[in-house]
């Protein structure tokens, strides 16, 4: 992130707004319960407005300048840019969840239970994230500029788009004022996946016409692909897939080896991704494991260690403290039960 | 008496403390306190008690168990540890050599 020229400041009665000049200038106003903020700019302006309280008040923008708000409570911003790159994400709670968008390619990070909102336009492309108790929904922008509005319930009403004028406004209770297209919110989703789904249905006809006997197997792929879209909701995925079979069949028969081993290589890592995702979510940490350890201990010690565990753990004032004490426990396990057992009895 | 165990009533001689505590003034964890705390406390020597739920909930924290020694604990305890002390003793005058007792 490249922060040129910009301007901090903190209001305390919750309140914040962020306003820039249009020309390399970006200002940044954050609340002080736990909002916090961050921006800057190079060559084309900024303007982010933080709202605490929950409306945001939009901020105006110039040619080609990015113009982002997000509210909520704990919300968090950040924002930067450069000619080619800008960093937007939203968290609740101070936490910053920043958001890379390139010049192709724009991405912002909506977190849960906040509603704080990203904005994206890119020249070529914008993709806007982002979810709240549990929903979340995905989409794409072409071209220029985008304009969105979303409100903390996970719902967003998009803007509409103007110039190259992106402008993304997120607001907690407060409605949009503009209309345009919908980037975010369940109907954006739809919007990729149709685009997603028809491109692949598309690009399955093209090569099975070529291929001549290829038609039926490239309209079940794209069948497949759709239905991996609705599932994964990861569009950039099925399209890669799509290439690559597409490829694969369309190649003469000296370059399928080739284009066959890049094939095994992604799905590789793609599983070797998945398997390791799976194992780190799957794995229990060590006070997890003491919790299930209690089991061993006679019926009315359980919840007598459990609470000495808590109360131990919720004590030590460090990550390295606490880790030597679950170790402790752990390690002490064996002597616990016997000991405990033996002194029931 | 094991060193982790005279470690553990050294600190109950001093004062009633919980467990936290106990493992930070004794470098034990508190993990292989507990098992000590548990035969100190089937023998009567040690006695415990939680602390009052509101008290706890005051300062935002989880209830504490404080560990203190009995009467007959402490007793036991003091006699204990002087025991061990002079035991200690005993073996470090074994290894140490005796004054005008080394020879070239």
């Amino acid at each position: 992130m490249t922060t040129r020229d910009g301007v901090h400041g903190e209001m305390p009665d919750g309140a914040s707004s962020l306003t820039s000049s249009p020309r390399p200038a970006a200002r940044i106003e954050h609340a002080s319960d736990g909002t916090g903020s961050r921006a800057g700019t190079a060559i084309s302006a900024t303007q982010v407005e933080c709202v605490a309280g929950g409306a945001g008040s939009p901020a105006d923008a110039a040619l080609s300048t990015p113009q982002v708000e997000c509210a909520p409570n704990g919300t968090g911003s950040r924002m930067g840019m450069t000619t080619s790159a800008v960093q937007v994400g939203c968290a609740p709670n101070g936490a910053a969840s920043p958001t890379d968008m390139a010049t192709s390619t724009a991405r912002a990070g909506y977190a849960p239970n906040a509603a704080a909102l990203p904005t994206g336009t890119a020249t070529s492309a914008a993709q806007i994230e982002h979810g709240s108790g549990g929903t979340g929904s995905r989409a794409g922008m072409a071209i220029s500029a985008a304009q969105a509005e979303c409100a903390p319930s996970g719902t967003g009403t998009p803007a509409g788009m103007a110039g190259s004028l992106p402008h993304v406004r997120c607001a907690t209770g407060e409605g949009p004022d503009t209309a345009g297209r919908r980037v975010s919110g369940p109907g954006s989703g739809a919007v990729s996946l149709g685009v997603v789904g028809g491109v692949a249905l598309l690009v399955g006809v093209f090569l099975g016409v070529r291929g001549s006997g290829w038609v039926w197997p490239l309209l079940f792929l794209a069948a497949v692909v759709v239905v991996g879209v609705l599932v994964g909701r990861r569009p950039w995925l099925v399209v890669g897939m799509v290439v690559v079979t597409g490829a694969l069949l369309s190649a003469p028969d000296g370059l399928v080896r080739y284009l066959g081993s890049l094939w095994l290589w992604v799905a590789a890592l793609l599983g070797a991704a998945a398997v390791l995702g799976s194992v780190r979510r799957c794995v229990p940490t060590g006070v997890t494991v003491l919790w299930h350890l209690a089991l061993l201990l006679p019926r009315g010690e359980r919840e007598l260690w459990r609470a000495e565990v808590g109360s131990v753990l919720h004590a030590c004032s460090s990550a390295a403290e606490r880790r030597r004490q679950v170790r402790g426990f752990l390690a002490a396990v064996p002597a616990t039960v016997l000991t405990s057992w033996r002194v029931r009895r | 008496m094991t060193l982790q165990t005279q470690a553990v009533l050294a600190v109950l001689l001093d004062r009633e403390t919980w467990g936290f505590e106990l493992s930070r003034e004794s470098g034990l964890p508190a993990g292989t306190i507990y098992p000590i705390l548990q035969r100190l406390t089937a023998a009567g020597w040690v006695t415990s008690r939680w602390e009052p739920a509101d008290v706890a909930q005051a300062e935002g924290r989880p209830a504490r168990r404080y560990y203190s020694l009995t009467t007959e604990g402490r007793a036991r305890a003091v006699h204990a540890m002087t025991q061990a002390a002079q035991h200690r003793a005993r073996l470090t005058g074994l290894f140490s050599p005796e004054p005008g007792g080394e020879h070239a």
